[in-house]
């Protein structure tokens, strides 16, 4: 082989092995974060090179229905501005949204708070430091940390459930 | 860019390890039968056990000649680019087999005891070239049959009256055990491609032609009795690596080639 031929063939030889490793880091990536549709993937590509943003009209928007008790409208404007499901803040609130939805007096729904425990788990994934703070004065938990207490304490069966007193505690 | 070795060298640096990605990535996917959701199943230890038998069956039959992948024959760049192919076929293989078999339960084993024996008779019967690969056509489609077209009908939620009266029965008789999981039907078109673009990275493998090496197959008792015939024949035999000019050598008036159409082919 010539020496042009022998330095196309080492580019060639580059540009493939460069791209082989790309895509294998791909499949792991792909492994690892399990997209669930094509819009969690596409955002999880963008978020990983770093230009990911959410709809902050839509996020707005679904704040908004949050504070007025409008949970399923909220949630679906948050699932509007952050399809991808990257961003810790959006499922932060979604997260609160199943627990003041779950919330009950007597008893919690807890289908409503699994999907929640689940959201602030992706919350806490997301989350630079592991945790998200939210100044926020219109709710009463700020941390993931608290919420994630919270929902789980909703969850779980033990003696305090039967104590009467539970009727006069507070939703957060 | 249009010779030969700028050819293979574009098939092996680029078009096969991306091919094969592709199929490792294809092979794990799923879609949820209700929501259409997505998951991406990695490959299992014994997925991975698969794969590595059926990576040496490839090399057992010629398929892959690894030496033209990997030697000290070959640059540091090129070697590398040659594990690559070698790393990502593991993988594709393993996830082949992921892509056919249900993920848990009673018929996760059967489908897993069934490859397992078929590989290791496989690498056992040492088929050729074109025999492996029809071999392996033949397993792998039957396989996407049974999985993604019987299993997945039989276990649709929107089935008749009748299915699930089998299904019912089917579970009771196995005391629960089956417990397969229908999936969506993206699951079924893109295991397709999965097998199609496995079969066509085989092809693509540089295999002992490409290699320009011979490998040293086993001696039939044909190439024995040849020998033992003709010893002239015999002296040559081992300077002779292509298997076409064998088959010319053996045709002797004592040999029983000429009883059949010459196979280049067949060992």
């Amino acid at each position: 082989m010539s020496r042009p031929d022998e330095r196309r063939e080492s580019i060639i030889r580059g540009v493939g092995l460069a791209c082989s490793t790309a895509a294998m880091a791909a499949l792991a990536w792909l492994f690892v974060h399990q997209p669930e549709s094509l819009e969690q993937l596409t955002g999880g590509v963008a978020a990983a090179v770093g230009v990911y943003e959410i709809d902050q009209v839509a996020f707005d928007q679904g704040r908004e229905f949050f504070r007025q008790d409008r949970f399923e409208e909220a949630r679906a404007a948050f699932q509007r501005a952050d399809p991808a499901t990257r961003h810790a803040l959006t499922q932060f609130y979604v997260a609160y949204s199943f627990y003041r939805q779950g919330w009950g007096r007597v008893y919690s729904d807890d289908a409503l708070f699994a999907q929640g425990v689940a959201a602030v788990d992706r919350a806490i994934a997301l989350a630079p430091g592991g945790a998200v703070r939210v100044d926020d004065p219109a709710l009463d938990m700020h941390t993931t940390d608290e919420l994630k207490a919270e929902l789980e304490q909703g969850l779980r069966r033990d003696a305090s459930d039967f104590n009467p007193l539970r009727v006069l505690r507070q939703r957060r | 860019m249009t010779t030969p070795v700028a050819r293979l060298v574009t098939r092996e640096a680029l078009l096969l390890p991306l091919l094969l990605t592709a199929v490792a990535a294809g092979g794990g996917f799923r879609s949820d039968v209700l929501t259409g959701a997505w998951r991406f199943l990695p490959p299992s230890p014994m997925a991975l056990v698969l794969g590595v038998l059926q990576v040496g069956i490839l090399i057992r039959t010629g398929v892959l000649a690894p030496w033209a992948l990997i030697g000290p024959h070959r640059s540091g760049l090129a070697n590398a680019n040659g594990a690559m192919v070698l790393l990502t076929l593991l993988i594709a293989s393993a996830q082949v087999f992921t892509a056919l078999s249900p993920e848990r339960g009673l018929l996760h084993v059967l489908a897993t005891v069934f490859f397992l024996l078929m590989l290791v008779n496989t690498l056992a019967a040492v088929p050729t070239r074109a025999r492996a690969m029809q071999s392996l056509g033949v397993v792998l489609l039957s396989a996407f049959v049974l999985k993604h077209v019987v299993l997945d009908a039989l276990y649709a939620p929107e089935g008749s009256l009748a299915r699930k009266v089998v299904t019912t029965l089917l579970e009771g008789v196995s005391l629960g055990a089956l417990g397969y999981t229908a999936h969506g039907p993206a699951t079924a078109y893109v295991a397709f491609v999965v097998i199609a673009a496995y079969l066509f990275a085989l092809v693509l493998l540089p295999g002992d032609i490409d290699a320009g090496l011979a490998v040293a197959p086993p001696r039939t008792s044909r190439d024995r009795r040849i020998e033992d015939e003709t010893p002239a024949v015999a002296a040559v035999l081992p300077a002779t690596p292509s298997k076409r000019s064998l088959t010319t050598t053996s045709l002797t008036p004592s040999s029983d080639a000429r009883a059949g159409r010459p196979d280049p082919d067949d060992r």
